[in-house]
């Protein structure tokens, strides 16, 4: 060890009295040091976290605090020397060490469970899991949508029920994309906000809003007859205010088709077929093909929706005209279906067999002859499970030498017929056990040997043309242009209203995404209505106000009192 | 393993002798039972059990303290600390013990209360998958919230004092998100970042997505954490005793 | 079993205790003895682990109460000032809980709790709850709990206080009957309480230990010898002769601090040879520089146990 003094300093004269008092002063400084040091420290910590791009200050406070600790330690060494060595010392240190340790590790874990997440939707028809189509769309985004809610929470029970599902759909939105501005107003406190966009229905409503333009979503009604904002509206709105284009698809009119005008909940109508299509960001118009001399060149889509009258001859030459385009139509026929159209079919590859099939392997109670059948693995229907068909009729290939288009499907190939090339794939099939019931009358239907044909029947079929259907020659036609696509659907009933249980509207959705090649949205199943309203009669009603807050406590506190018996 | 389940054991049915847990559970009972039947006999109500969910953690922040204030308050007040500490147990499996017989008193306290969704199966036909999940988040919330009035109540022997101490930390924990009300409009980014940094240590809003049928991994790992946070603080608490 | 060096205790500025060294053998039944506040529970709390010395070590059946916290706690039965009781439980609930704790066997804890239960007389009260047993009952089911799993080392803080004093001499049988099979260490601050249940005494006051033996040999030394301290300058020879020659004095020792000679004097007692001592040098021109009496401590302390008896 050096010596503590040179030698040839002078002896040191007595330390004066004022330089002791300095060094007890600084004694008794030290604590706020080492308390301003741990300080600094601190504030360092939160401007990095916090302050990103701060991060020099960061450090200069990080070095202000570790000086002002080494002053600390400097003037009373002793005591820390004693704090940091001591028993007592190396425990609370210990004990200080691990639990910054620990709160170390608890934030990394946070912060890595942040960055790896997983979500689980478990409700039914996954709620709170946004469509594909809908993620394709917000990941697109690439200005800000201000959307804004207009509900008044406090004064309209429905305001009430309606705020927190569209806000929850709302901050899902968000998840994906930070374009989507959401903020909520209460029409009834500032009624001016409302009448700024001079609305024609009235609120609740989600306005979304990019500096061009404006697009209001209003709830749609769902099964249980209460309005509710859904998911396909929203993205809608999305794609109108952004200026993107939608695709257009045709009802035909004029031939006792379904109408899509009706939304009656029990009714044949379609109306609420045609809402799904909407859903999925479509523009749904009417043809009266009557009166066109052509479907019109925008046309994504035509739906031939189980027509009972004759066409006229002009008007299968339209829809012929159409198909070779080529176009695609979505035809679904059943007993009423007019023969002209049945033969345009038949020409486009596809023959139509009448009667009623019934699958008592397969069928929706009670009726045999709602059948279910089994879905082929074409995209359309991969996850159709549980799609019924009421009355429906079978489809064939229009030929022999069509045969070798349905093999076609199977290998994922075209077959050649006359230079044009086909595919036929059947997308719903009945069971073996399934039979076409020839006479109506019967009930409940039989099968009759001779009279009746055995299954299995495809009830649905997709059709892929290149070229014309009577044959382009040898070799003419390449897999190269643009197919015509037909989806036919032996069946008419099965997307009306009153039938839109299980996946049935799904089927119709799933044919019309894959006609206006939007395979992205087959995937993605119709939800079921995401709220369960509960409809309580008033006896229920008092019964569960008076149980639920009473009856259970004062079981609780009988078993208490029970036991305090006991033990006494 | 078999010292904590020895505790957890006499713990548990300790809970069951003291009046403590019969009052807790009937006004816990009384309280959730009362917005229940509010939440589901109000025009175009929901079949769910999601406002009973939302209550219920609010219900939590004096129901929890209430069941853990005397976990070890008691002990020390009883002069049984002593024992406890100088029996060749470690004081990872006391902490344990004790925190698994909360945690079965709180699943005992929340069993009766299936009788609420059970009404819903009754009348209506109620979504399974966020009541399932609901349920996930009390128990995960209750269990970590637990951890804290377990951590308070071993910085005591005045079960009061457990009681504040811990329904101080849960009141914090609850409503720390509300600290994001206090910017006005458009705060500059740093203040978000800190108001996002609140929110996502507040309680709340980690059972937003359980309570509806989302279970987001993030809320699970949260919990979680908290919940071993309590327990790693309860653990140190009981150690500095030996050094203290 | 039991060896304790050096343990020193801060409380902040309070010295509780400072620098306690002894050791027990096995069988033994050692007497910590000294009035309240001396330190005798804060030594035994040491002892079990449930606070650390501020510096000392100690071991307990030869595993370090430290380092060792958890195999020297398994050698341990304790029952602390407070007798610590579930007082919702019954008897034989309680002791099977605390048996289990210790690491007994299911079926070795049904045995061992009739058999403490026997051995403190327990047995009308075996269903009864803890809550609601007299003061005495309490003690001897403290006394139960901390047997109960036969530890080679028993602990006992104040076992005999605040019972009536039927049970006092129970309890002492009982504890004296112990011994042999445990190492055990009792605090109490009654004097005859030591010689009637202890081999051998340990007197603490004020934090420090002032004197160890068998409570016999400490009661010769009490009427036996006691110590003066001299500080004297001069020469040593001639004063440690002179001093020898004082009537009643049996030995000095001397000790050379530089410049003055340090002189311990052990005299026989009756009779304070301060006085005498302090003439003898002054009227020899010796510099008489410090006179202390020693021992007199132990004396006082005696004094104020005995009148505390409550016998």
């Amino acid at each position: 060890m050096p010596p503590e003094e040179p030698t040839a300093k002078p002896p040191a004269p007595p330390e004066p009295a004022g330089a002791g008092s300095l060094l007890e002063f600084a004694r008794g400084l030290s604590p706020v040091l080492a308390l301003g040091g741990v300080a600094a420290l601190i504030v360092a910590g939160v401007i990095q976290l916090v302050f990103a791009d701060l991060s020099l200050y960061a450090f200069i406070v990080l070095g202000i605090g570790a000086a002002l600790l080494l002053a600390a330690t400097a003037i009373s060494f002793d005591a820390v020397k004693e704090a940091l060595v001591g028993r007592r010392g190396r425990y609370g240190l210990n004990t200080i060490i691990m639990v910054s340790a620990f709160l170390g590790l608890a934030i990394i874990a946070n912060f890595l469970a942040g960055q790896y997440n997983r979500r689980f939707d478990i409700t039914t028809g996954r709620q709170f899991t946004l469509a594909r189509g809908t993620v394709t769309t917000l990941a697109a985004l690439k200005s800000d949508i201000q959307v804004t809610g207009f509900f008044a929470p406090d004064t309209n029970a429905l305001d009430a029920a309606l705020k927190g599902p569209a806000e929850d759909l709302l901050a899902a939105y968000q998840r994906v994309t930070p374009h989507i501005k959401y903020r909520s107003v209460d029409y009834q406190v500032r009624p001016q906000e409302l009448a700024r966009y001079a609305l024609n229905q009235s609120p609740p409503v989600l306005v979304f809003e990019t500096p061009e333009r404006v697009q209001p979503v209003f709830g749609r009604v769902s099964e249980a007859g209460l309005p509710q904002f859904v998911e396909q509206d929203l993205t809608g709105a999305i794609l109108v205010a952004t200026g993107a284009k939608l695709k257009r698809v045709y009802f035909t009119t004029g031939h006792g088709e379904r109408d899509i005008t009706d939304a009656g909940d029990l009714s044949p109508g379609y109306g609420l077929i045609r809402r799904g299509v909407e859903g999925d960001n479509y523009q749904v118009q009417t043809l009266a093909l009557a009166t066109a001399k052509e479907v019109p060149p925008d046309a994504s889509v035509l739906v031939i929706a189980g027509p009972k009258s004759p066409f006229l001859p002009a008007e299968i030459q339209v829809l012929d005209a159409y198909l070779r385009r080529p176009g695609r139509a979505l035809v679904l026929v059943d007993q009423e279906t007019p023969e002209e159209l049945l033969a345009l079919l038949k020409t486009w590859s596809i023959a139509v067999e009448k009667g009623t099939i019934a699958d008592p392997s397969r069928f929706v109670n009670p009726n045999i002859t709602d059948v279910v059948p089994l879905p082929s693995g074409h995209p359309v229907v991969a996850r159709l499970d549980t799609v019924f068909l009421p009355r429906a009729v079978a489809l064939l290939p229009a030929s022999e030498k069509l045969a070798a288009a349905l093999a076609a499907c199977q290998q994922g190939s075209l077959a050649d017929v006359n230079g044009s090339l086909f595919q036929l794939c059947p997308l719903l099939v009945t069971t073996p056990n399934s039979w076409l019931e020839k006479d109506p009358s019967q009930t409940p239907p039989k099968f009759e040997a001779g009279k009746d044909a055995r299954g299995p029947f495809a009830v649905a079929m997709a059709g892929i043309v290149f070229g014309p259907p009577e044959g382009a020659g040898r070799g003419a036609a390449t897999n190269q242009d643009k197919p015509t696509q037909i989806v036919v659907v032996g069946g008419t009933d099965f997307a009306a209203n009153a039938n839109r249980g299980l996946n049935n509207p799904q089927l119709f959705l799933n044919a019309v995404n894959w006609l206006a090649e939007q395979e992205h949205l087959i995937d993605v199943p119709q939800k079921p209505g995401g709220l369960r309203r509960l409809i309580l009669s008033p006896e229920a009603a008092s019964w569960i106000q008076w149980s639920s807050p009473l009856l259970l406590p004062a079981l609780v506190l009988a078993l208490g009192a029970l036991n305090w018996w006991r033990r006494r | 393993m078999r010292n904590t389940m020895l505790i957890a054991g006499k713990e548990f049915r300790s809970y069951f002798a003291s009046p403590i847990f019969y009052v807790v559970t009937a006004v816990f009972l009384v309280i959730t039972g009362f917005f229940f039947a509010l939440s589901v006999t109000r025009p175009a109500a929901d079949a769910s059990i999601r406002d009973l969910v939302s209550v219920s953690q609010f219900i939590l922040w004096f129901i929890i303290p209430a069941l853990t204030m005397r976990l070890f308050a008691e002990e020390q007040k009883l002069g049984t600390m002593e024992m406890l500490l100088t029996a060749p147990v470690r004081d990872t499996e006391v902490v344990l013990g004790k925190y698994l017989a909360s945690l079965g008193v709180l699943l005992a306290m929340l069993l009766p209360t299936a009788y609420f969704p059970a009404l819903l199966y009754w009348f209506g036909s109620p979504d399974s998958g966020p009541i399932l999940s609901g349920y996930l988040g009390l128990i995960l919330m209750g269990g970590a919230l637990l951890t804290v009035g377990l951590f308070a109540s071993s910085l005591t022997s005045n079960q009061i004092i457990a009681f504040v101490v811990g329904a101080g930390i849960i009141l914090v924990l609850l409503f720390i998100d509300a600290v994001g009300g206090l910017p006005g409009a458009n705060p500059p980014v740093f203040v978000q970042r800190l108001v996002a940094i609140f929110q996502y240590a507040s309680i709340r809003t980690h059972l937003a997505d359980l309570s509806r049928g989302v279970i987001d991994t993030r809320d699970i790992v949260y919990y979680v954490v908290l919940a071993a946070a309590g327990l790693f603080l309860t653990v140190r608490s009981l150690e500095t005793r030996r050094w203290r | 079993m039991i060896e304790a060096k050096g343990l020193t205790k801060h409380y902040g500025d309070f010295i509780a205790i400072e620098d306690v060294t002894f050791k027990a053998e096995k069988g033994e039944v050692l007497g910590f003895l000294g009035p309240n506040g001396a330190g005798k529970t804060t030594t035994m709390r040491i002892l079990t682990g449930y606070i650390p010395a501020t510096s000392g070590d100690a071991k307990v059946a030869g595993y370090d109460i430290l380092t060792q916290s958890l195999e020297a706690r398994q050698h341990l039965g304790y029952l602390p000032e407070t007798v610590p009781l579930y007082t919702d439980m019954t008897v034989r609930e309680y002791l099977r809980f605390v048996g289990k704790l210790h690491g007994l066997a299911n079926g070795k804890v049904e045995k061992r709790s009739g058999q403490v239960i026997d051995i403190c007389r327990l047995g009308d009260y075996r269903d009864t709850t803890i809550g609601k047993l007299s003061k005495g009952f309490r003690q001897r089911v403290g006394i139960a709990q901390a047997i109960i799993h036969e530890p080679d080392v028993l602990i006992l803080d104040e076992p005999t206080i605040g019972i009536d004093p039927r049970q006092v001499v129970e309890t002492r049988g009982l504890i004296k009957s112990l011994g042999g099979e445990h190492t055990v260490i009792l605090s109490t601050h009654i004097l005859p309480e030591v010689s009637m249940v202890c081999g051998r005494v340990i007197i603490i006051n004020e934090g420090r230990v002032v004197a160890m033996d068998r409570p016999e040999n400490l009661s010769n030394r009490l009427g036996g010898a006691s110590r003066i301290v001299m500080d004297v300058r001069g020469p040593d020879r001639e004063i440690v002769q002179t001093i020898s020659k004082v009537e009643g004095v049996k030995a000095v020792h001397g000790e050379n601090l530089g410049g003055r000679q340090r002189y311990t004097v052990e005299f026989r007692p009756g009779k304070d040879l301060r006085e005498e001592l302090a003439r003898l040098v002054v009227n020899r021109g010796w510099g008489l520089l410090a006179l202390e009496a020693q021992g007199l401590s132990l004396e006082e302390i005696f004094l104020k146990l005995t009148t505390r008896e409550e016998l």
